[in-house]
């Protein structure tokens, strides 16, 4: 039996952002969904030890989350489809952060003040939000090198089809507080994301292209020969960056994440 | 020209000019016309207009026009080779194989594809033809083997392509594209080698027209000194040949091998040589115009539809329309049963019966240990974890059940081995209802989305029914139909998955068989639909006992075959619906359970409807259990667990054949 360090509610998330948060206002959830991926998709901040792997966050191992007896279910309202059985076993809390048809930041913001306020942890809560404010502060001045084109932000899908960030994105959220121009103008979907051919790329052609990781091996491989890639410009030295993996619907650690790696680029551009 | 191939003209020019004018449209936003010819022939470097419309348009147009022909193609070739006018490449598992492999490089072994995408493709759909035929061997190629095995291994390749999607969901986004064909080009390294591909085996199909015509006689080949097998063999290796070359290079674009030569035959081409070149023709046709529209609506409308799952969505009520007005269907071979006969049915009866309470007990009381490995849980804190498991194993039975009721009735029905509840339609019609709740409905609570796949299943099974008493339509017509709506359906969820919305995966769940959303009330429901409907089946038993002997047979006892017919269709719709809220549209149970009930003897139809269902609902427990143990904390959908063990098992039976 594990003496609790303090009398704090005890939380669980099936959603990553949210995890995110939690652990970076230092009120870990006890258990995620998909624990074993985090490190493929999320990175930062580090998975403190000992969390409980849920299953994946679409079907929640219910009988390990009752044996848990947590405190609080923090959840979004992309798995609102889990809320009759969660409820079963703790009050659910749900959080709208992305797909709302409007820039997540103040979302982001909103929905960490609000967990904080459940866990008891409101001061670290407004900690991490000026953190956070800060640090894109400072990042703003070091990605200066890149203000002299738009910048891209596109995960490849295969060497065909990818999907380009735009409006309603967390990764436009990052743009605009870095002072960076997002290349990307078409309408996006709620998500805030575009399905498009690579071709389509072309009309953003001055841009400097960011791939995010995953990006499948043969992608770019396949794309370095294609006349129209090469047209766009993007095959020349220093318009083609890949970046590792940023989780594009997560929480505020998502936001300095980007803002980091962007700087780091613009420190090879 | 030979004026009976003017309507087939005529429906080749229509749809080509349809295509022109939505292209020229899509080209005049683009690029001012004056500068149409210097961009086709000449593209300026560094004018991304003119370079777009020539290494982006132009190889799409001649991809699409490509791929058209040679998968319509490759299904007249398999029509005529099986005999069966629903055979098609994808009845053979080809594009299902290659998605598998495709998934399984992409988790696997990424640096596989580097070798190339294509290869991986045409290995994995090479591998499962090689199956289908190695299972078809012993029956000497008969034509309902071949399907039979054809449509198992694709389930299977499904099944297994969609448990990876399901354990990696953020990487697979990219098959998902690919499984509903998209045909966008960068440059014309796709069109080149797929159009000389595509015309050597086409060159190929053109020397066996000769012997292929012989398969059209009644006592064929055999008294000429020619190997059926062998024929059929060949024949089927150059149609999957074409199929896999086409699918590896742009995706899945299923439906154009089926309804391109079916409108080719519609529109009065007779001969065989008329009908490949016909069919080819309309297949092009149908692939350029639906893509030139695509394309234009992206343009315009800022629409992404990937092509493979729109052709479905036109090519399916253009099925729909044929099978309505189709004479004379061409009869499907029968296969009798020469299995042992069971001598005390009531006995067998009974002792599967009591498997079922065990196994519901069993699977009930066992759960994984916190430390690993199985362990029966100790009273207080089974009470505990029962509300969890209970409901979901009650409906993985009932609708085990139901489905293995309703596919031993269309079976019987349509004395055709490869019907299934998913057949007819109506489980991807509660699929779609299902999605459209989850992704426009205010709140999408659970009874919402209950009451939409119930709308959605009910309304294939009436579209069905009022087909049905229009015409005088027999069971084979209304499978055709079925499998034209089930196209239809599969095709809008296919668009929706490609569309990228990530909540399009939780439905991925569902779609695989889970029963992780069957909540108390939906498993008591689900349990009384069984017991209800399952009776009911008890009461048309005397009309399937008929089926196999025939319409004059049944109209010499006084039976009516119409009202039979619609009769066992209306309780086959209900029973798939009930089943499909509760474990998805995965219907495999279906398929294998009255198969299995004929292997074990149960050769009347009375016996074999209580044992299908109670081997249906054994599995489906079993299924269940497997799936909530076997990878802790995840858990597999009892329709995928299912599928991977019954696949292999109904292979073993018809090799044994």
């Amino acid at each position: 039996m594990r003496v609790r360090a303090s009398d704090a509610p005890r939380a669980v998330t099936g959603d990553y952002g949210i995890a995110q948060t939690l652990i970076a206002m230092g009120r870990p959830p006890i258990a995620i969904a998909a624990a074993d991926d985090w490190d493929d998709w999320v990175v930062e901040p580090r998975l403190p030890a000992g969390i409980v792997n849920l299953g994946t966050s679409r079907e929640i191992n219910l009988e390990i989350l009752s044996q848990l007896k947590p405190d609080v279910i923090f959840s979004t309202p992309y798995l609102e489809r889990l809320r009759p059985k969660l409820e079963r076993v703790a009050p659910v809390e749900s959080f709208p952060v992305h797909a709302t048809g409007s820039s997540p930041w103040p979302n982001l913001v909103a929905a960490a003040r609000a967990m904080g306020k459940r866990l008891g942890a409101e001061q670290e809560a407004e900690g991490l939000v000026a953190r956070t404010e800060a640090e894109l502060a400072a990042l703003s001045e070091r990605v200066a090198p890149l203000r002299d084109r738009p910048v891209l932000l596109a995960a490849f899908q295969d060497a065909r089809n990818a999907w380009v960030y735009g409006a309603n994105s967390l990764y436009e959220d990052a743009l605009q507080r870095l002072g960076l121009t997002n290349g990307w103008t078409r309408p996006t979907n709620p998500w805030g994301f575009s399905q498009v051919g690579v071709e389509a790329l072309a009309q953003a052609r001055g841009a400097r292209l960011f791939c995010l990781a995953p990006t499948p091996p043969d992608a770019l491989a396949l794309l370095s020969g294609s006349p129209i890639w090469r047209a766009t410009g993007f095959a020349d030295e220093g318009r083609l960056f890949r970046l590792p993996p940023v989780l594009a619907f997560g929480g505020l650690p998502s936001v300095t994440r980007l803002a980091r790696l962007l700087a780091e680029a613009a420190q090879r551009a | 020209m030979h004026d009976g191939f003017r309507p087939a003209l005529v429906a080749v020019l229509a749809l080509i000019g349809l295509g022109a004018v939505a292209m020229a449209l899509n080209l005049s936003a683009r690029l001012p016309v004056g500068l149409w010819l210097e961009a086709l022939l000449a593209p300026s470097a560094d004018d991304i207009r003119e370079l777009l419309v020539h290494y982006s348009v132009a190889p799409r147009a001649v991809v699409a026009l490509i791929a058209g022909a040679g998968l319509a193609l490759a299904g007249a070739v398999l029509q005529q080779a099986l005999r069966n006018p629903l055979a098609s490449p994808s009845t053979l598992g080809v594009s299902a194989g290659a998605q598998l492999a495709l998934s399984l490089a992409t988790v696997a072994a990424p640096s596989a594809l580097l070798a190339g995408r294509e290869v991986v493709a045409l290995l994995g759909g090479a591998a499962s033809t090689a199956v289908v035929t190695a299972l078809s061997w012993r029956s000497r190629f008969a034509p309902l083997t071949v399907i039979l095995s054809g449509m198992v291994a694709a389930m299977f390749c499904g099944a297994a392509a969609s448990a990876l999607t399901l354990f990696n969901e953020r990487m697979l986004t990219g098959l998902y594209v690919w499984g509903s064909g998209a045909l966008n080009q960068q440059d014309w390294s796709v069109a080149g080698p797929l159009g000389v591909k595509v015309a050597v085996l086409a060159g190929l199909v053109a020397l066996t027209v000769r012997p292929l015509q012989l398969l059209e006689m009644d006592e064929p080949a055999r008294s000429l000194g020619l190997s059926v097998v062998r024929l059929r063999l060949v024949t089927i290796g150059l149609a999957v040949a074409l199929t896999a070359v086409i699918v590896s290079a742009v995706g899945v674009i299923g439906f154009i091998g089926l309804a391109a030569p079916a409108l080719a035959r519609a529109l009065g081409v007779r001969r065989l040589r008329d009908r490949l070149a016909w069919s080819a023709a309309i297949g092009a046709a149908i692939l350029f115009a639906t893509d030139a529209l695509l394309q234009a609506a992206e343009a315009l409308a800022h629409l992404n539809v990937p092509t493979g799952a729109a052709t479905a969505l036109i090519g399916a009520p253009t099925l729909v329309w044929l099978a309505s007005r189709l004479r004379n269907p061409a009869p499907v071979e029968t296969e009798r049963p020469a299995g042992p006969r069971v001598r005390r049915v009531g006995l067998a009866i009974c002792l599967l019966a009591t498997a079922v309470p065990v196994a519901l007990l069993a699977s009930l009381a066992i759960g994984p240990a916190p430390g690993g490995g199985l362990s029966v849980a100790p009273w207080p804190e089974l009470a505990e974890l029962l509300p969890w498991r209970w409901p979901r194993t009650l409906g993985a039975g009932a609708a085990g059940a139901m489905l293995a009721a309703a596919g031993l009735m269309l079976q019987r029905l349509t004395r055709n081995p490869i019907a299934s509840p998913e057949v007819l339609g109506v489980s991807s019609g509660a699929a779609l209802g299902f999605v459209l709740a989850l992704l426009f409905a205010p709140s999408p609570g659970l009874a919402v989305q209950t009451a939409a796949a119930a709308a959605g299943g009910f309304l294939v099974a009436g579209a069905l029914l009022g087909l049905g008493r229009g015409g005088r339509l027999a069971p084979e017509q209304l499978l055709i139909a079925g499998v034209a709506l089930g196209a239809m359906f599969s095709a809008l969820l296919a668009i929706l998955m490609a569309s990228g919305d990530p909540r399009m995966l939780l439905v991925a769940n569902w779609m695989a068989g889970s029963t992780y959303d069957v909540e108390p009330a939906v498993a008591v429901g689900t349990m009384a639909c069984a017991i209800v409907q399952i009776a009911a089946s008890f009461l048309v038993v005397r009309w399937l006992d008929l089926a196999p002997l025939g319409r004059p047979f049944m109209l010499s006892v006084g039976a009516s075959p119409a009202v039979a017919g619609l009769g066992v269709l209306a309780l086959c719709a209900t029973l798939t619906a009930g089943a499909t809220l509760a474990v998805g549209p995965l219907s495999f149970a279906g398929l294998i359970a009255p198969h299995l009930a004929l292997r074990l003897g149960f050769a009347r139809a009375g016996g074999q409807l209580a044992a299908a269902a109670l081997i249906g609902a054994l599995t489906m427990i079993a299924a269940d259990w497997l799936g909530r143990v076997v990878y802790v904390p995840f858990q597999v959908p009892a329709g995928l667990i299912g599928m991977l063990i019954a696949g292999p098992l109904l292979m073993w039976l018809l090799q044994r054949r």
